[in-house]
């Protein structure tokens, strides 16, 4: 059976599964990682993105190239970006519609790890509204059972 | 004789220097609609950048003129089609939605005399969200 977690941000709460097989280093590091308590901020260039900084854990640990690579984030899905720099912070980026990961210098890579499996409305609201409200509290756990 | 602006957000005013010879077109338009006032809110396409969209300035076919699409921070830009003026603050590009591939422009008209308060400011509606922002005219 997939694993599932779940994201809450602003009181508002939705459930993704992991999509397994794809990158299974990545998908180790992330669900190895969880709880996740953090900021959800908006992308500044990536389009209709929101991300949520993680700073510690067994993420960092990962290699700065994506296990698999993809610039084109779609609606509903969540990606893992490694490390910039060794022990530099990872961004798990949620898209809510059309994005594409973009760095400083151009298009750039991820590593796709989740899917939506709920209703995605709420959350993506909320996501949109960072770029108007700024920075939000999000938590993210694993779905037991 | 030059002309300036105002720009306050979040309680900073920073003056900035219409750039008559080099976007004539752009500058008489922005000079006049104001005074305005707008939400600021930061980019989500471009990089280190907020913008307003001040409707009043929408004229159909209003050409480009000192274009640039690279922003450098400290400038003031405007981009006719969507009615949005830019102001960047770091690394910036004019840039939308995916489907319109490749550089966008942008009409330089004016650059702050010192921004550095006022760029602070820019970089933090990333975190902090919208703010309101006015623009007027300095008269001297």
């Amino acid at each position: 059976m997939s694993r599932e977690f779940e994201i809450t941000v602003d009181g508002v709460s939705a459930r993704y599964q992991i999509v397994e097989d794809l990158a299974p280093k990545t998908i180790e590091a992330f669900w190895n990682s969880l709880p996740v308590e953090s900021h959800m901020l908006h992308t500044m260039r990536s389009g209709q993105l929101a991300f949520v900084s993680v700073n510690s854990g067994p993420l960092l640990e990962l290699p700065q190239r994506p296990e698999l690579m993809c610039a084109s984030i779609y609606k509903g899905y969540m990606s893992v970006r490694p490390p910039l720099r060794p022990g530099g912070g990872v961004e798990l980026q949620f898209s809510y519609g059309i994005a594409e990961y973009r760095s400083p210098t151009g298009r750039s890579y991820s590593t796709p790890v989740a899917r939506l499996v709920s209703d995605g409305t709420e959350l993506f609201s909320v996501m949109q509204r960072c770029v108007r409200e700024g920075e939000k509290q999000a938590v993210i756990r694993k779905v037991e059972g | 004789m030059s002309r300036y602006i105002e720009v306050e957000v979040d309680g900073v005013t920073a003056v900035a220097k219409l750039l008559e010879d080099e976007a004539p077109g752009t500058c008489q338009r922005m000079w006049d609609v104001l005074p305005a006032e707008a939400t600021l809110r930061h980019l989500s396409w471009a990089g280190e950048g907020a913008f307003v969209k001040l409707e009043q300035l929408e004229e159909p076919d209003f050409p480009l003129e000192n274009r640039v699409s690279f922003y450098m921070p400290g400038t003031i830009c405007y981009r006719p089609e969507n009615v949005e003026i830019v102001f960047c603050y770091g690394q910036c590009q004019a840039r939308t939605l995916v489907g319109r591939n490749g550089n966008l422009y942008a009409n330089h008209f004016a650059t702050f005399e010192d921004p550095t308060e006022i760029l602070k400011v820019f970089e933090s509606t990333h975190e902090e969200g919208a703010k309101k922002l006015t623009i007027r005219r300095r008269e001297s």
